[in-house]
């Protein structure tokens, strides 16, 4: 650095650039320690200056906020925007990074719509070099009309050379002649009609063809602002041509895009064909229409695999062992209890919510591998998958957000259907959310089909989720083409790249969700079990003559067309008040620990796996909790479209379980195990 | 190109941005920007999934998959209007 010349003014220099371009560091070169940092005035947003000599010019350096583009729409680019407008700065230096040249043209292309001089610091050579791109800055530099100067800001690489180059242009600003973009043909002459129609209105420091652009392109605080310039009889004609050309801005952009690609084409070399990432090579296969399917239901597999044979050994043990030893143990431990309170802890408390603890281990690793799945980036491909899957069968295209949240609960899923504007498509939804397999249905499902289907329980359980997404499928198909005709509506999508899942967000996950199913079984499974004993209990002599066995019998000739006896289908219609209700009701009716079994090994000994096909899949399909159902209400305003879903869904339920009951059978399953 | 991108984000169903980049011919990273500036101006919007309560008091938290959601954007009906008719062929 040189001392300043006496008499030379001070120059005043911008720095402008996109976030992460190393802008900061150019900045700490060229000011060192001479810097100061404060506030914008009126705003929370910091302000870094300071200063430096080159040959003797005095240069004043302003940090402006990193920005994408210069459209006013967030805080940094009004101040970036607004400082270049009212203080005029001699020059403003761009830093651009090089391995990302295009996206930093855009912002460019915006600067020189504005009355400054420019120079442009092609900064992070080194790694563009290391990406395979590069960059002819002197050839850029001719395209462009302006200094380009490659640098790497880290090694201090190029840094003279920017100062160097600023200082000049900020001495001799009149030969700064850039090529600038054009607006499409299309509207330069509606530009030129909305100059005139400006005439002198526009007051300074604002340039009139800038502000007749940025009123093409629709710009808020510029349109406030001429609105305020201008009488009503001379913005009228101004408004009209506006609202006449409202694809003007996309002509500005595309212009734009056109001159962005003009200059890289004449001075960049990037490997294209090359740079497929990790991420982009998996992708390629996860949201593939047949792969992205085919991978879900891998996904799905994997998950309900890694439960049964990780979860379900320890679940079988559980139950053998110690709830039916417990249970066993209940019964003849207290002599000096009245009968009815022994029987009362060993079945009602013991053998309901005491077997639905043993469900612990299986929901903790469903829900690991389900954190797993998640944390790695891999949920939102489904959701990208299953969105897919809406638009093929005609669906609302929002109604897939608030479906795929009914995976792990519907409430939120019928809740989440506010974000459909369409009040018939938001209904349509609502109706359907409940056909989404909720967690608790799935741990339902990973729980029972061992003991039912042994080796093939993996199988049958993928098979039923299908089903699920398959008569979800239909039924919107039918409903979207008969009573509710929704418009679709396609998303830009943004992915998370993929990345190795982080434990602590692992085990934060399953600890939420494990704590959430202990407070459900201490409070709403256990009232429930001891609601169901005490039906089932009285008033004697034997279960088939209590109150419980009374009204199961009355429903005798439904679960004969299920292949099930009434115990299994008051265990179903007990899921109505939390689906795992399922699995306490069948411990308590089912006798277990009697004969020192588990509840598992009773069910694979007394019920035929054609009865546990057809439980399973009415389970899945049926009328959805009474959360589920008051949310419903809620969402809907009235009680006939509740009414609607769950007859519906009660039909579907019983009328899948009767065919799966006639299909099994016709295979031969129709006998119990043992 | 911007008028490409929107005419793929209105006719196709979902599309991510690594598919539009290689419809494109582009980076992703252009996308992005592309998606930005189209956003900027009215032509698409943002696609927020949102109840009426906070998390923090909200019972259904462990369960709930909004906080991980996909960031989406859709085509205002500014964006359809500038499409037709001569983009559509007409």
């Amino acid at each position: 650095m040189t001392p300043k010349r006496s008499g030379a003014p001070t120059l005043t220099v911008g720095l402008a650039g996109q976030p992460n371009v190393g802008k900061s560091t150019v900045f700490n070169l060229l000011t060192g320690l001479s810097q100061h940092v404060g506030n914008w005035p009126g705003k929370t947003v910091e302000r870094r200056e300071g200063a430096c000599v080159h040959d003797g010019v005095a240069l004043r350096l302003v940090d402006l906020p990193g920005t994408y583009s210069l459209t006013a729409n967030s805080l940094e680019e009004k101040i970036a925007r607004d400082f270049i407008l009212q203080e005029r700065p001699d020059v403003v230096v761009m830093i651009a990074n090089a391995a990302a040249i295009e996206r930093n043209l855009y912002l460019l292309a915006e600067l020189l719509c504005l009355p400054v001089p420019i120079v442009l610091g092609i900064n992070m050579m080194d790694v563009a070099v290391a990406e395979g791109i590069e960059i002819e800055a002197h050839v850029l530099s001719a395209a462009l009309g302006l200094t380009a100067v490659p640098m790497i800001a880290s090694r201090a690489e190029g840094v003279p050379a920017l100062l160097s180059e600023t200082a000049r242009l900020a001495l001799n600003p009149e030969g700064f002649k850039p090529t600038r973009p054009e607006i499409g043909a299309a509207h330069r002459d509606v530009l030129a009609n909305l100059r005139a129609l400006l005439g002198n209105s526009v007051p300074p420091p604002y340039p009139p063809e800038w502000v007749a652009l940025k009123l093409l392109e629709g710009d808020k605080e510029i349109t406030e602002l001429a609105r305020s310039w201008m009488s009503n009889n001379n913005w009228q004609p101004i408004s009209a041509l506006l609202h006449a050309h409202e694809d003007a801005g996309l002509d500005i952009a595309s212009g734009r895009y056109e001159w962005i690609g003009r200059m890289v084409r004449a001075a960049v070399k990037q490997p294209r064909l090359g740079q497929v990432s990790l991420t982009d090579r998996l992708d390629r296969y996860a949201v593939h229409p047949v792969w992205g399917m085919a991978i879900l239901l891998a996904v799905f597999s994997v998950i309900f695999g890694l439960t049964f044979q990780l979860a379900t050994p320890i679940q079988e043990w559980l139950d053998a062992h110690i709830v039916a030893s417990v249970r066993a143990w209940l019964r003849t431990g207290l002599p000096i209890a009245p009968q009815w309170f022994s029987a009362f802890l060993a079945d009602g408390v013991a053998g309901g919510a005491g077997t639905v603890l043993t469900f612990l281990p299986v929901l903790i690793v469903f829900f690991a591998v389900l954190a797993l799945f998640e944390d790695t980036g891999y949920l939102a491909r489904a959701a990208y998958v299953m969105d897919r899957f809406m638009h093929f069968i005609g669906l609302h295209g929002k109604s897939f957000l608030p479906l795929f949240l009914g995976f792990g609960c519907n409430v939120p899923a019928v809740m989440g259907a506010r974000v459909i504007e369409a009040p018939t498509a938001r209904l349509l939804t609502i109706l359907l959310a409940p056909f989404v397999p909720c967690s608790a249905r799935l741990a339902v499902l990973a729980f029972l089909a061992p003991p039912f289907f042994g080796r093939w329980a993996l199988s049958v359980a993928v098979g039923l989720v299908s089903l699920n997404l398959l008569v979800l499928a239909t039924v919107g198909v039918v409903l979207n083409y008969t009573l509710f005709k929704g418009r679709q509506m396609p998303f830009i999508m943004e992915l998370p790249l993929y990345h190795a899942p982080n434990a602590r967000s692992v085990l934060h996950y399953l600890w939420h969700n494990t704590r959430a199913f202990l407070a459900k079984a201490g409070s709403i499974i256990l009232l429930m079990s001891m609601l169901i004993w005490a039906l089932g209990y009285f008033p004697g002599p034997n279960l088939e003559q209590s109150y419980l066995g009374r009204v199961g019998y009355a429903l005798g000739p439904v679960g004969e067309l299920l292949g099930m006896d009434w115990r299994m289908l008051v265990a179903l219609l007990s899921g109505f008040i939390a689906k795992e209700n399922a699995i306490a009701t069948l411990g308590i009716l089912y006798g277990s620990g009697e004969l020192g079994r588990g509840l598992a090994e009773t069910l694979t000994a007394r019920v035929s796996p054609a009865a546990g096909l057809a439980f399973l899949t009415a389970t899945m399909l049926f009328i959805p909790c009474a959360a589920t159902i008051a949310v419903m209400r809620q969402e809907t305003g009235q009680w006939r479209w509740v009414l609607a879903s769950v007859s519906l869904m009660l039909f579907v339920a019983l009328f899948a379980g009767a065919i799966a009951y006639q299909v099994g059978r016709g295979f031969g399953l129709g006998i119990p195990h043992a | 190109m911007l008028r490409k991108l929107l005419r793929l984000a209105r006719d196709r169903s979902t599309i991510d941005m690594g598919g539009l980049a290689r419809e494109l011919g582009v980076s992703i990273d252009e996308v992005r920007q592309m998606v930005r500036v189209l956003e900027q101006l009215g032509y698409i919007e943002r696609t927020v999934l949102s109840c009426t309560q906070s998390c923090e008091c909200c019972s259904l938290q462990p369960t709930c998959t909004l906080s991980h959601d996909p960031r989406l954007w859709h085509v205002t009906s500014k964006g359809e209007k500038c499409l037709s008719p001569i983009d559509d062929g007409v």
